[in-house]
């Protein structure tokens, strides 16, 4: 909702932030969350409720972000808000260039170059600058769902 | 002899100065004597009034303040409920001026049935240009019906549910809209863009396109009512070695910031699928 009613009507050049990618690459980096996948399905399947792009491209979108976040932070950086940086550019381009392909495969297809410079360059630089303030929020809320145990 | 006693001389110069004393008070002579005598007084009072509300008051004051205590919490409250109230009314306002507007339109054109309904979002995903209205097939919403507001055509209806719809505007990438030029007649074609960019385009060479010439549906293709406002040509892009001119357009509605639009609900779009030929 804040994506669609906010976020969307805030744009830079065409730009606009990706909110839900944000959350989905700041919640699958908490350490002690277990279900960051089902919450990606979850918000993967609400942006392709809301969205007209076709076949589920925003979820396909999202669950591959997902995968790629837990790749980084396992196998390159153990540091979460370098991974969260890298995550969030990577997975600007990544779904961005996945939705220009999808509207290709469907036939509605959108020049790739103007797509890229007045959109895709955009919202990577917007989901840049929010990245670090909601993977603060985010990380506030994953301590106070699985708050630490205290041995007595 | 003497007719009157002493007594009554007396009086009577008791009256005369009294008399006197009135006549000049009254002419306003004796203001300054009288600032002059009044002045310790007028003090002295002061000071006994001050002490006396001060006495009252230290013995009423703590009843006093817990009631005013009281009295301003429940002022505070009713302040703040009326602040919300207020906001509440600015914003019903504007939204009746928008909805004012919108009946206008409507009556001005009596021929097309309208329903009105809040824009409620847009599309998560940048590429497309579509926006959520809060009205669907409930309220007689169907898909293809055409969008307008008072300023003229926003775009068409994409996809609707019970309670809600999806409207593909005109400056999608995916859009395309006949048009006529209002001063020539000509026909053309009017496309959108990823960046919501509109362009006219197959405008013949030898047409005169001058900016401000206004763009209006031509209702061809039988996918929006003819005669509706799209926008006014900003630029023109005229080379030689081109078959067709273009332009850019700014549309007449403010896409980017609509609280309110109207569907026409009575328009059914024509399905030219089966008159096409096969592929």
């Amino acid at each position: 909702m804040l994506q669609s009613v906010i976020f969307s009507r805030l744009p830079l050049l065409s730009g606009t932030a990706d909110l839900v990618l944000l959350v989905i690459v700041a919640w699958s980096l908490q350490k002690k969350v277990k279900n960051a996948l089902v919450w990606t399905l979850v918000g993967g399947l609400m942006v392709s409720y809301v969205s007209a792009m076709p076949a589920y491209a925003p979820l396909i979108g999202y669950i591959l972000v997902f995968g790629f976040t837990r790749l980084i932070q396992r196998r390159i950086w153990q540091v979460p808000i370098l991974t969260m940086i890298t995550a969030t550019v990577l997975g600007t381009f990544v779904t961005h260039i996945l939705n220009i392909l999808f509207l290709f495969v469907t036939g509605d297809p959108i020049p790739f170059q103007e797509s890229i410079t007045y959109i895709t360059l955009p919202s990577a630089l917007l989901n840049l600058l929010l990245a670090l303030p909601i993977f603060v929020l985010v990380t506030d809320l994953a301590k106070w769902v699985y708050p630490e145990e205290v041995e007595v | 002899m003497n007719k009157f006693s002493p007594q009554f001389w007396q009086r009577l110069m008791l009256l005369l100065i009294i008399g006197g004393v009135l006549a000049l008070a009254l002419g306003g002579y004796l203001a300054p004597i009288l600032k002059v005598a009044f002045t310790p007084l007028i003090g002295a009072q002061q000071w006994l009034s001050n002490k006396y509300i001060a006495v009252v008051e230290f013995f009423t004051m703590p009843r006093d303040v817990a009631t005013l205590r009281q009295l301003n919490s429940e002022l505070e409250n009713k302040v703040s409920s009326l602040e919300t109230q207020l906001i509440q009314l600015q914003d019903q306002l504007r939204e009746a001026q928008v909805l004012y507007a919108l009946l206008d339109f409507a009556r001005a054109r009596p021929e097309n049935t309208y329903v009105a309904a809040s824009v409620i979002g847009r599309d998560p995903v940048p590429f497309l240009r579509f926006i959520q209205i809060d009205k669907g097939t409930d309220d007689g919403i169907r898909h293809g019906m055409p969008v307008v507001t008072q300023q003229g055509l926003v775009g068409r209806v994409d996809a609707v549910t019970a309670g809600a719809a999806r409207v593909q505007l005109i400056t999608d990438a995916n859009v395309n809209v006949n048009v006529r030029l209002q001063s020539s007649g000509v026909d053309a074609m009017l496309s959108g863009s990823v960046t919501g960019e509109v362009t006219l385009n197959m405008v013949p060479q030898d047409v005169v396109l001058k900016p401000g010439e206004l763009i209006l549906t031509s209702g061809l293709g039988g996918n929006y009512p003819a005669g509706i406002v799209v926008g006014q040509v900003v630029t023109v892009r005229k080379r030689e070695t081109d078959l067709f001119q273009t332009a850019s357009i700014q549309p007449s509605v403010d896409l980017t910031n609509m609280p309110a639009v109207l569907v026409i609900t009575n328009f059914r779009p024509s399905d030219l699928t089966p008159l096409q030929p096969p592929k």
